[in-house]
């Protein structure tokens, strides 16, 4: 296992975070840290007493393990990790806790709706985000049934997070094939597309030693908002066969 | 549960935030149809009582006139003004608050944030609504529009009893319009013939 130095992970406990780190752990790269926030780590402990031995199996027309506990990848992998006790990116706890790590880039996998703000974004760190949406076409909430209706595809930018939303400078940006086996966009499509994303730049990372960036034309592009459900039902069975 | 869970007794207070709405298939489209369908009949029988019935256009924007005319809301007054100049440049500014927040109020500053507490009365929602309906919101690149549209109708749905005839009128056009456009994205896609 390969241990990327320079790179820590801050997360919630949420299926992104768990298909992150199940991906990284699989192409091999994983985070020197990882900060876990949650205002109930007993939650966390207690779920991975449960499955001491073994995770639950996978389910089918999964592609990562969803049943997994965090805790189990993390300790049945080695990797060090830290629990913040809060339920705020930008709480005081996060931000001494990034502080005290020499890691320059956090991949962030956070709490859904909460913009980090310009304490945490000063703190002399690069924040990786992956979006889920080909940015700038695609900025802002659900852009993937967005992207479907348009255009019959869905995508990811892994990007660095700035002040403004999804404005930050572009790692990379791809368009992602839809398989008709996959059926939970929210919960398996989503996290998958951002997990593959991730484990392609921390590998061209490791390759060269450096991320090549693009600059973001800020006013291109629009920013979209949580899509009405009559919409993304639309966007879902367009696909055929769900 | 309802099978159409977003109309609730007062959206207003009640706000809906659809985040990671559950997926029912093509049996939650028709009950949507149905709400919607219903909700035209009930107006329709409103204005009927009233003889307040209007179906063209040029009508409904009569009615928004004597509306904006009358009303002590400035972002009626402004609403109407955007139609009538078609300057549309503020809608998206006052879709991004309502998406925000899922309120509509009575006047916003010039960085359209509410500048005032009442977010109660019926007539900022009917005008905003109004004023989406009219945007092309059948094509792709006005879906922002569209998806606005469809929360702020289940907004007013939830409050459909405090309608006075002219909005009544109004928003029926308004309804029209939504049920329209979504079934012309759903013949794109090949879910309806």
């Amino acid at each position: 296992m390969n241990v990327l130095n320079h790179f820590i992970l801050l997360g919630a406990n949420s299926v992104r975070t768990k298909a992150y780190l199940q991906y990284m752990v699989k192409s091999g790269n994983v985070p020197s840290q990882v900060f876990l926030m949650s205002t109930s780590p007993q939650d966390l402990l207690t779920e991975v007493q449960q499955c001491r031995t073994a995770p639950p199996p996978i389910e089918q027309s999964q592609i990562f393990n969803i049943n997994e506990p965090i805790l189990y990848t993390l300790t049945s992998n080695k990797i060090p990790y830290q629990f913040i006790s809060t339920d705020n990116v930008n709480s005081v706890e996060t931000i001494s806790a990034i502080r005290s790590v020499a890691g320059k880039y956090v991949i962030y996998s956070g709490f859904g709706g909460q913009i980090l703000k310009p304490e945490v974004l000063s703190l002399g760190k690069k924040f990786l985000h992956v979006h889920p949406g080909v940015v700038p076409k695609y900025r802002g909430s659900t852009t993937v049934y967005y992207s479907l209706l348009k255009e019959g595809t869905i995508g990811a930018s892994a990007i660095f997070l700035d002040e403004k939303i999804d404005c930050g400078a572009v790692l990379k940006a791809k368009t992602f094939d839809i398989s008709n086996d996959l059926l939970d966009f929210d919960y398996i499509v989503d996290p998958h597309i951002r997990a593959s994303l991730l484990v392609e730049v921390l590998e061209e990372y490791k390759v060269k030693g450096y991320f090549e960036i693009e600059i973001q034309n800020e006013q291109a592009g629009e920013t979209f908002y949580i899509i009405h459900p009559v919409l993304k039902h639309i966007a879902l069975l367009s696909l055929g066969e769900l | 549960m309802s099978d159409y869970p977003y109309i609730t007794t007062d959206n207003r207070e009640n706000r809906q935030f659809y985040m990671y709405s559950k997926y029912s298939g093509i049996n939650f489209l028709e009950h949507y149809n149905r709400i919607r369908s219903g909700a035209q009949e009930r107006l329709t029988h409103k204005l009927r009582e009233a003889d307040a019935d209007a179906t063209a256009y040029e009508e409904v924007l009569k009615a928004f006139e004597d509306l904006a005319n009358e009303s002590e809301q400035l972002i009626v007054k402004e609403l109407f003004e955007m139609i009538q100049l078609k300057d549309f440049g503020k809608l998206d500014k006052l879709v991004h608050s309502f998406e925000i927040r899922k309120r509509v109020y009575a006047t916003y500053d010039q960085f359209c944030k509410p500048a005032t507490k009442d977010y109660r009365n019926t007539q900022p929602y009917i005008a905003l609504a109004f004023a989406l309906s009219i945007n092309n919101i059948s094509e792709t690149e006005h879906l922002r529009y569209l998806n606005a549209l469809l929360k702020l109708n289940d907004t007013i749905l939830s409050f459909e009893d405090e309608l006075s005839h002219v909005e009544a009128l109004l928003f029926k056009y308004t309804l029209q319009e939504e049920q329209q456009a979504i079934r012309n994205i759903m013949l794109q896609k090949g879910l309806i013939s």
